[in-house]
């Protein structure tokens, strides 16, 4: 019984990841997507741009980023965005694809009607890498050592 | 060859390259402090090391040729121009490099020549989490490519011998005033103001459309610095299309436009000779090319139904197609959209990519002062047909004064529109060998060689080494202009025997 579940689930789990077409597949091929009503999945890169009651999230699969405009009320659920200090929250969204939209000078981007679930992002933590810090010391002591020697003794006379 | 000559010739082209290199390990200090002010510990490590190693090769260099002889000729200058870039590539790609964006040290290498040249290709990845720092980086290589890391190095090493030498070398050739010290100084004062100006433009505009304040300041700085490079980096994979605000395409299409323009032009425009702008061969041949190529790309475009409206059309079609032809290689279309375009708007834009902007400008390309030349003196020489020998007059052109049309200014202009369609049919045959169309390989190859940094997306990391290695040395021709390669590559051949 249990592997039975476990096979229904994989199934419907595959399915699910099958229907869903990534952010690239959108971009490469927009006509295929053009004015469907999608899920789509992507983590949430940069600044959340408000404009009046909407605002511009742009999202990522890891490979090419578009624009989800959405209602702001739905945009202030994002608390992490992608950065150098953040995983950005992945967000999985329903909505329509718009190869060009009219509205937008006719920019590609996915108008949202849903958000379906945040997994929130979090805190990178940078290791310092020491073997690094090490190699700096070493090479800003010769190349110190440099400037006086020709600072001292090989100054061309012009 | 004499050994001697070789020896001495060495020496001097060394002690100089040292100090370019110097100067570029000084520039670190920008991206390493933005570094410490953000908490980027690692970057900051990273431009450290740049930066020691920039030091520890140039002061080695310069003990090493410190009994350089002290007369610079126009070979050492030519060779300077071109032997520094590939030494600064190499260094300035190391904290590129050590971020962990780069699947290779070429793909680092590449980016850091894209940035210099100010062509825009990119192959870094992961945009969204590079740090700030290193985005500051990325936009110094663009605005200190554009000015020139020679014209840099000038503003600083005041009485510097031989630096009309090497400022032509790196494709510059006015001389806005008696030294070549102050004119690389009146140059750089130039970009600072508008670098000022710019920024609090793009500053407010970010603001308006929702960025937050350090952010808008940030993108502000950064957008400015290569939009005035005609550099077309970005600090997001999407470009432009990031924004999505027409407020802030326009503001940047401003900047390059402007940037695009020759520094004499700038120069005699803060001085208050404003008939400057539409008396000037490069401005005039550069409002011609606009129409005739946005025409071309125009009919394409509705021949094949791209967009539904004419607003849509002029926003995207004109924005590429000024994008192009300044060579910023800005992008409010994603590259696969290209796709779409058909062959007649790409030939349009390609076109375009080639002729690029003015000469003494951040732009490539052959250059509005050479097209114009050619087209004057092919309508005189048409007219010439149909007149007697009598009436014939000498023709002239306005860049700063009335310049005669002779067949020395004739003969340098074919010379080196000739050079770049040679490189470009070169550049085309190889990337064929790697089955791409061909509109897309001659687009890509264009882009590389004009230093415009549009791209189908055939520049990806994926891309194949010979094609990067192509790449980044049409990027380096269509920089410094031939003159300055050619010395290079031919040193090792002739360069003693001019004694």
């Amino acid at each position: 019984m249990k592997h039975f579940v476990f096979l229904i689930f994989m199934i419907f789990f595959v399915s699910v990841i099958f229907a869903m077409p990534t952010i690239s597949d959108m971009i490469n091929n927009p006509s295929a997507y053009d004015g469907k009503f999608l899920t789509v999945q992507g983590q949430a890169v940069g600044s959340v741009m408000r404009r009046g009651d909407y605002a511009w999230v742009n999202m990522t699969d890891g490979t090419q980023t578009l624009g989800f405009w959405m209602p702001y009320s739905l945009a202030r659920q994002i608390k992490y965005t992608a950065s150098y200090d953040f995983k950005g929250d992945l967000l999985t969204v329903e909505g329509t694809f718009v190869a060009m939209s009219l509205k937008h000078d006719g920019d590609m981007e996915f108008d949202v009607s849903k958000i379906v679930k945040i997994i929130p992002g979090e805190k990178i933590v940078h290791t310092i890498d020491f073997d690094r810090i090490i190699f700096l010391i070493v090479i800003s002591v010769i190349a110190f050592v440099l400037w006086i020697l020709k600072k001292k003794f090989f100054t061309p006379k012009i | 060859m004499s050994k001697k000559t070789v020896y001495s010739d060495l020496k001097i082209i060394n002690y100089y390259t040292a100090k370019i290199v110097e100067t570029m390990g000084w520039v670190m200090t920008i991206p390493l402090v933005t570094a410490l002010i953000f908490e980027e510990w690692n970057t900051a490590i990273d431009f450290g090391i740049g930066m020691a190693i920039s030091f520890v090769f140039g002061f080695t260099l310069e003990i090493l040729c410190r009994d350089h002889q002290k007369e610079m000729d126009w070979l050492h200058g030519m060779f300077i121009a071109a032997y520094a870039w590939i030494i600064l590539i190499i260094i300035d790609a190391i904290p590129g490099y050590l971020s962990g964006h780069y699947l290779s040290f070429l793909d680092a290498v590449f980016d850091v020549m894209s940035g210099f040249t100010t062509t825009g290709l990119v192959l870094i990845q992961r945009m969204y989490d590079l740090s700030i720092g290193m985005n500051m980086w990325r936009a110094l290589l663009t605005f200190v490519g554009g000015q020139g890391m020679i014209v840099l190095s000038l503003s600083f090493l005041i009485g510097m011998r031989g630096g009309y030498m090497m400022y032509i070398g790196e494709g510059k050739s006015e001389k806005l005033l008696p030294s070549f010290t102050k004119t690389a100084r009146a140059i750089w004062d130039i970009s600072l103001i508008y670098l000022a100006v710019g920024t609090i433009a793009l500053f407010i505009a970010g603001l308006v459309i929702g960025l937050k304040p350090v952010s808008a300041l940030l993108n502000g700085i950064w957008i400015f610095m290569s939009a005035w490079s005609t550099g077309g980096f970005a600090p997001h994979s999407q470009n432009i299309l990031y924004y999505h605000s027409m407020l802030y395409m326009l503001i940047t299409m401003v900047i390059f436009i402007i940037g695009s323009f020759n520094f004499a032009l700038h120069y005699a425009v803060m001085n208050k000779n404003r008939k400057e702008i539409y008396k000037n061969i490069e401005t005039q041949s550069f409002f011609i090319t606009v129409l005739i190529t946005f025409t071309i790309v125009a009919v394409g475009l509705v021949r094949n139904n791209v967009y539904p409206n004419a607003v849509i059309l002029f926003t995207k079609g004109f924005y590429q197609l000024i994008s192009a032809h300044t060579t910023t290689g800005f992008m409010n279309i994603y590259p696969s959209q290209f796709g779409s375009w058909g062959t007649l708007a790409m030939v349009g834009i390609t076109i375009a990519m080639l002729i690029g902007g003015s000469t003494s400008s951040t732009a490539g390309g052959i250059k509005g002062m050479r097209i114009g030349i050619i087209a004057k003196s092919f309508v005189f020489e048409t007219k010439k047909l149909f007149m007697s020998s009598k009436t014939i007059k000498v023709q002239k052109f306005h860049n700063q004064e009335d310049i005669d049309l002779d067949n020395e200014v004739i003969k340098n202009a074919m010379v080196i529109t000739m050079m770049y369609i040679l490189s470009f049919v070169v550049g085309l045959i190889i990337t064929l060998i790697y089955k791409y169309p061909i509109e897309k390989a001659a687009f890509e190859v264009a882009s590389a060689l004009g230093n415009v940094g549009l791209s189908t997306g055939i520049t990806s990391p994926s891309m194949p080494d010979v094609l990067k290695v192509l790449f980044i040395i049409l990027m380096w021709v269509g920089r410094l202009e031939f003159m300055a390669v050619i010395a290079f590559v031919a040193y090792p051949f002739m360069g003693a025997k001019r004694r």
